[in-house]
């Protein structure tokens, strides 16, 4: 028969603190990309992910690419310029462009040439390729090609709270810019919406 | 080395050394992250700064919820045991902090996240009726409205400036801020609200004539953007230097403690209750001379302003064009401060009384009696023992953001866009210039702010080492007799309340 004796209660009590300390070490565990694991609300890979999707997706089904290539008989070239982040998070805007970068010219659809951050860095290259390289690899400036759009976006937020409670709103617009005109070519859009609770105790 | 003295002397490797300490203990370790962005960002070091504020947020989310242990500990033990998320005004402050981090980065953007967390937090603390108002976020406000104008969202801006203005008009430290002025009648001008401009035209008691964006004593002799058709009223296309003066240091939180014999039980209590103290500091406002160092490129000037600046050979740098203005306080932190720790005393001093009411209990259960023969010799020092812990945990909670400024002065310059060399006079109350700091190149862009912060620190006077003798006798024991200009209001109000009892 079991009884609560003092050494009993000693063991319960060391068992108690083995489970309240068994946390204490670091645990790994890897995941799936696409896994969904929400932790704090705030803006994560899953939004990116999705976000991503549903651009490329729309980008490559819309008739702008068709009526272009009609026009030109080339395929678009792109330039990818500022997303603006307005939202209320700082945002790495990176991951969904790179992301709709590497879809769109493995779709073999349209081309990117450098954005204005990347492409210093290749002309001073290709101007020390004008006194270190040979003749015959030489890269010859003024031969870059043009960019027909431009990418550019926005991430705005909208949060609604009240206690503990949070409704964050998120709406991503991209949009193609035609370098000739200004006409707006294609406008994307992804809008996603979190509830968040905050929890009210700890240990 | 104190930090204070470290920061005083400009040693902020060794501040940072010294707050190295705080870093492992984990109640306090939202106050380790905050002193540490602070002294980062005196450096200059704004992203490490903002590195370890947003930790500091990070973690002031995740104690956003009430930790059962801490709690209890706190009621037998004391305050200190509940980790520290910073008082309202300091966690809106951390906001104002990075957002500043990032314009003198030069990331308006990023600093335009930090203005929106800015108006959730404000919204949340609004929606909190129990929050105490007294206009200790005007200044965040008023910021928040300069990063949406800079990025030309009027409506925004507006907004954030009639509540900026709304939040002066609750508090008497601080008078509403000849800037804020010509800033309202600027939008309300630019966004057509007559009536509200004429409203605010007869509260301040400004002339439309004298509205100006630029006072025509500031306003650049050679300024490029100046056409005859020029409106006085017109969004200039002018850059802007706004300098921010982040002057001395908050005053600090000491405890006064008094010991008293409670005559039903014979055992002697202890209540400690925090009060706050200023620290020295001797600056009254800065003086900002700026002076251009290369022409404005020829390409740039109208051919009507100088024909002979046009020609080459003739361009001089014009050491004529030095502009000097005086900076104005936007926020008293100091006063803010000790608001906020008079509208919490009720509640620090219930939660005392009540901690000492518990231990005293605590006391007569182990020295009471029981019903075995219990030696009587193990009850004397089991209550001999109790009596000096309770004594000697009795402490008041006396932590606080102590590398905050003690207030907060702003001046605003429009200047032509160009490199600049500017010159900081730190000026005491009569005028002399007790120190100056120089930047040699200072790039105003044109229509965009071009931000600058200098954190003045002045050297304390040395404090006589405190003493920390458990108090055995029914006199007052005040820890920090002897240092220096104790404020008026709070050690009164202590007494007071402890007289109550």
């Amino acid at each position: 028969m079991f009884k609560l004796t003092l050494s009993n209660f000693k063991l319960g009590f060391v068992l108690t603190m083995l489970l309240l300390t068994g946390g204490c070490a670091t645990s790994v565990e890897r995941m799936d990309a696409g896994q969904v694991k929400d932790l704090s609300g705030a803006w994560n890979d899953t939004d990116s992910q999705q976000v991503s999707e549903e651009m490329i997706r729309d980008v490559l089904s819309r008739g702008w690419m068709a009526e272009f290539m009609n026009n030109k008989n080339r395929q678009p070239a792109l330039i990818v310029g500022e997303v603006r982040n307005l939202s209320h998070e700082h945002i790495n805007v990176n991951t969904f462009v790179a992301d709709m970068e590497r879809a769109l010219i493995n779709a073999g659809k349209v081309k990117f040439v450098a954005s204005s951050t990347e492409r210093n860095e290749i002309r001073t290259e290709r101007k020390d390729m004008d006194l270190n390289a040979s003749e015959a690899t030489r890269k010859e400036m003024g031969q870059e090609q043009g960019a027909d759009f431009m990418l550019k976006g926005t991430i705005n937020t909208i949060i609604d709270a009240s206690g503990r409670t949070q409704v964050r709103f998120y709406q991503v617009d991209l949009t193609l810019i035609s370098l000739v005109d200004n006409n707006k070519v294609w406008i994307g859009q992804k809008k996603i919406k979190k509830l968040v609770e905050r929890s009210k105790l700890r240990f | 080395m104190t930090i204070e003295r470290a920061l005083a002397t400009r040693q902020y490797d060794a501040a940072l050394q010294s707050i190295e300490r705080q870093s492992n203990q984990k109640n306090q370790r939202v106050l380790y992250l905050l002193n540490k962005g602070m002294i980062l960002r005196m450096k200059r070091d704004f992203t490490g700064s903002n590195l370890a504020l947003e930790a500091a947020k990070q973690e002031i989310n995740r104690l956003y919820a009430t930790s059962i242990r801490e709690n209890t500990l706190s009621f037998v033990v004391n305050d200190s045991t509940v980790s520290y998320t910073g008082d309202e005004y300091e966690q809106v402050l951390l906001h104002f902090y990075m957002a500043l981090n990032f314009l003198e980065l030069g990331k308006p953007d990023a600093a335009r996240v930090e203005a929106l967390q800015v108006d959730i937090k404000l919204r949340e603390l609004d929606e909190n009726s129990s929050s105490q108002q007294f206009g200790e976020h005007a200044l965040s406000r008023y910021l928040t409205a300069m990063i949406y104008e800079d990025s030309s969202e009027w409506s925004d801006a507006m907004i954030a400036y009639r509540k900026a203005y709304e939040e002066y008009k609750k508090t008497a430290a601080t008078p509403v801020p000849n800037l804020l002025k010509q800033d309202l009648l600027r939008l309300t001008q630019r966004l057509g609200l007559r009536d509200e401009q004429a409203k605010y035209q007869t509260e301040f008691g400004i002339t439309p004539e004298k509205i100006s964006t630029i006072p025509p004593e500031e306003l650049p002799k050679k300024s490029v953007h100046e056409s005859k058709e020029h409106e006085p009223l017109a969004i200039p296309r002018n850059g802007e230097l706004v300098f921010f003066l982040h002057n001395g240091l908050a005053p600090i939180k000491r405890e006064k403690a008094v010991s008293l014999l409670d005559p039903s039980s014979g055992k002697i209590v202890r209540i400690a209750l925090p009060y706050y103290q200023a620290r020295l500091n001797l600056v009254h406002a800065a003086r900002i001379s700026v002076m251009e160092q290369q022409p404005i490129p020829n390409i740039l000037l109208p051919d009507s302003i100088n024909p002979d600046l046009i020609k080459p050979g003739l361009v001089k740098p014009n050491t004529s064009t030095t502009n000097t203005i005086t900076t104005e306080q936007m926020e008293n932190v100091a006063a803010v401060a000790e608001h906020t720790l008079n509208a919490r005393m009720p509640a620090i001093t219930a939660r005392t009384l009540a901690r000492a009411v518990a231990k005293v209990h605590l006391q007569n259960t182990v020295t009471k009696p029981s019903g075995k023969d219990n030696d009587a010799m193990v009850r004397l020092i089991g209550g001999v023992a109790m009596q000096i812990a309770s004594i000697a945990t009795e402490r008041a909670d006396t932590r606080s953001w102590l590398t905050l400024p003690s207030n907060i002065q702003l001046a605003r310059l429009p200047l032509s866009p160009g490199h600049y060399s500017v010159k900081i006079e730190l000026l005491a109350a009569g005028g002399q210039i007790v120190d100056t700091r120089e930047y040699a190149d200072v790039v105003v862009a044109p229509a965009r702010k071009t931000y600058l912060t200098e954190h003045w620190v002045a050297v304390q006077p040395a404090v006589v080492p405190t003493t920390t003798s458990p108090p055995v006798t029914l006199f007052e024991s005040s820890r920090q007799k002897s240092a220096a200009q104790p404020t008026s209001a709070l050690p009164s109000n202590t007494n007071q309340t402890v007289g109550r009892k």
